[in-house]
């Protein structure tokens, strides 16, 4: 059983929104803060040692999209055009009580299983993208765990 | 008896190239046949299942017909059995077409249903590739059918085709389905009209042969020989076509393709919205 240890992500700097905070199974270890990770979009990164990774990104909801909107978008851009199997998906409920969608994929690369879970919680102001993602073995140990977290967020 | 001859070849030549065309040859085998010609196939057809398509499958029908799906019933078959070869027109020394063939045996032209040929291309998503594609071999082993090629990326079998809708649901049950089509093709009329071209030619060859019997010279006996060498190449394609349509019928072919749908499709309807694109596996396990 994993012993969960705070991975807190507050994004309080000027333009970042209120922050997010997520709290990982302690085989994670947060990168946000180190300088040699390049993040790209993502306000928030963490790694197992056998590399699974956890990505946040929170986004400024500047047109006026449902649940169902953005979670029938990502699915098309995932699944649809990148060739991720839809495994299964589900309506969630974030631990400060926004809703949202969360849905997990499967897809081959360079002849490895990998799995990729996406969960998506919109507001009137942010959407908040968490991705999950490694290599099937590896995830599946740890995608209960992973997934608890989510559904603990707090936005 | 050399100018009658030549007469004779120019005729049957004519004749050879003629009537297969025109489709008036049918009464011409009917005689033939009965002074040893070799049979068509005859071809036996069960009623099939209705197809059950679902979740919005995409069917396309060439040759539309009330009777569309008797043809790839349970029973489903084109049979060839040995053919009485004594006397065989084909068989004769002007050539040797068709003796290693397995000739079709007497024909019954009566057949209970349209000859379909059943295509399905299924789209799966990319995963756990080489799991599925064992699963899907495995799946048309059992159905009685067998590999007809695989790749990195894609698996085509074939299945009796009594057993198709039966291996295609299975199949579409073994991942997420990005797409589906599936074809059917109604040849009853051109397996019918190959059936009649290798009669009628079948009836030309034992004519002209017995006109090389008759030749009492070299040069003759050469410009005879040549004729039913055309036949023997006419025949031997003809019944290369048979076979083919044949084996189409009696196994229905099934592809399955895991890549990513864009590089199949048109380009692709994309919302204005960056942080889509950026979406994925490549993007989140990249940490350098």
């Amino acid at each position: 059983m994993n012993r969960l240890i705070p991975l807190m992500v507050v994004a309080l700097a000027a333009g970042c929104g209120p922050g997010f905070e997520l709290t990982l199974p302690d085989r994670f270890v947060d990168l946000t803060d180190d300088p040699d990770v390049s993040h790209g979009h993502f306000q928030m990164r963490a790694t197992t040692p056998d590399g699974v990774v956890v990505g946040v990104q929170e986004l400024d909801h500047r047109v006026d999209g449902s649940l169902t909107f953005w979670s029938e978008a990502v699915t098309r851009r995932v699944r649809d055009q990148q060739g991720y199997a839809l495994l299964a998906e589900e309506d969630i409920t974030a631990g400060t009580g926004e809703r949202g969608h969360l849905m997990r994929f499967g897809r081959d690369l360079s002849g490895h299983s990998y799995r990729y879970t996406l969960a998506l919680f919109v507001t009137p102001d942010r959407i908040v993208v968490v991705e999950a993602g490694g290599r099937e073995e590896a995830y599946e140990a740890l995608e209960e765990g992973i997934e608890r977290s989510i559904r603990a967020m707090r936005l | 008896m050399g100018m009658r001859l030549w007469w004779g070849v120019s005729a049957a030549v004519v004749l050879s190239f003629g009537l297969p065309a025109c489709g008036g040859g049918y009464d011409a085998w009917s005689r033939s046949s009965a002074s040893g010609g070799a049979a068509p196939a005859a071809v036996q057809t069960a009623p099939a299942p209705e197809p059950a398509y679902a979740r919005g499958e995409s069917v396309v029908r060439e040759q539309p017909s009330d009777a569309m799906y008797r043809g790839a019933g349970d029973g489903a078959r084109v049979r060839y059995a040995e053919a009485d070869t004594g006397g065989a027109a084909a068989g004769g020394s002007g050539g040797d077409a068709g003796e290693d063939d397995p000739e079709p045996e007497e024909a019954s032209d009566a057949h209970d249903g349209p000859l379909l040929i059943y295509l399905a291309n299924v789209g799966l998503a990319v995963h756990q590739v080489d799991d599925k594609m064992s699963r899907v071999e495995a799946l048309v082993r059992d159905a009685g059918g067998h590999l007809d090629q695989r790749t990195d990326q894609m698996i085509r079998v074939r299945v009796p085709a009594g057993r198709f809708q039966e291996v295609l649901h299975a199949i579409l049950e073994l991942g997420d389905v990005l797409s589906r089509n599936v074809q059917v093709q109604d040849v009853t009329e051109e397996f019918h009209d190959v059936q009649l071209r290798i009669r009628t030619l079948e009836a030309m060859y034992a004519r002209v042969q017995r006109l090389l019997e008759e030749s009492e010279d070299v040069r003759s006996a050469l410009a005879v020989e040549e004729h039913l060498e055309r036949i023997t190449m006419q025949l031997e394609t003809l019944r290369g076509r048979l076979r083919y349509l044949s084996d189409r019928v009696a196994f229905s072919t099934i592809t399955v393709t895991f890549q990513e749908q864009s590089t199949v499709s048109e380009p692709t309807f994309e919302l204005p919205f960056a942080w889509l694109r950026g979406l994925g596996l490549q993007n989140l396990l990249r940490l350098r």
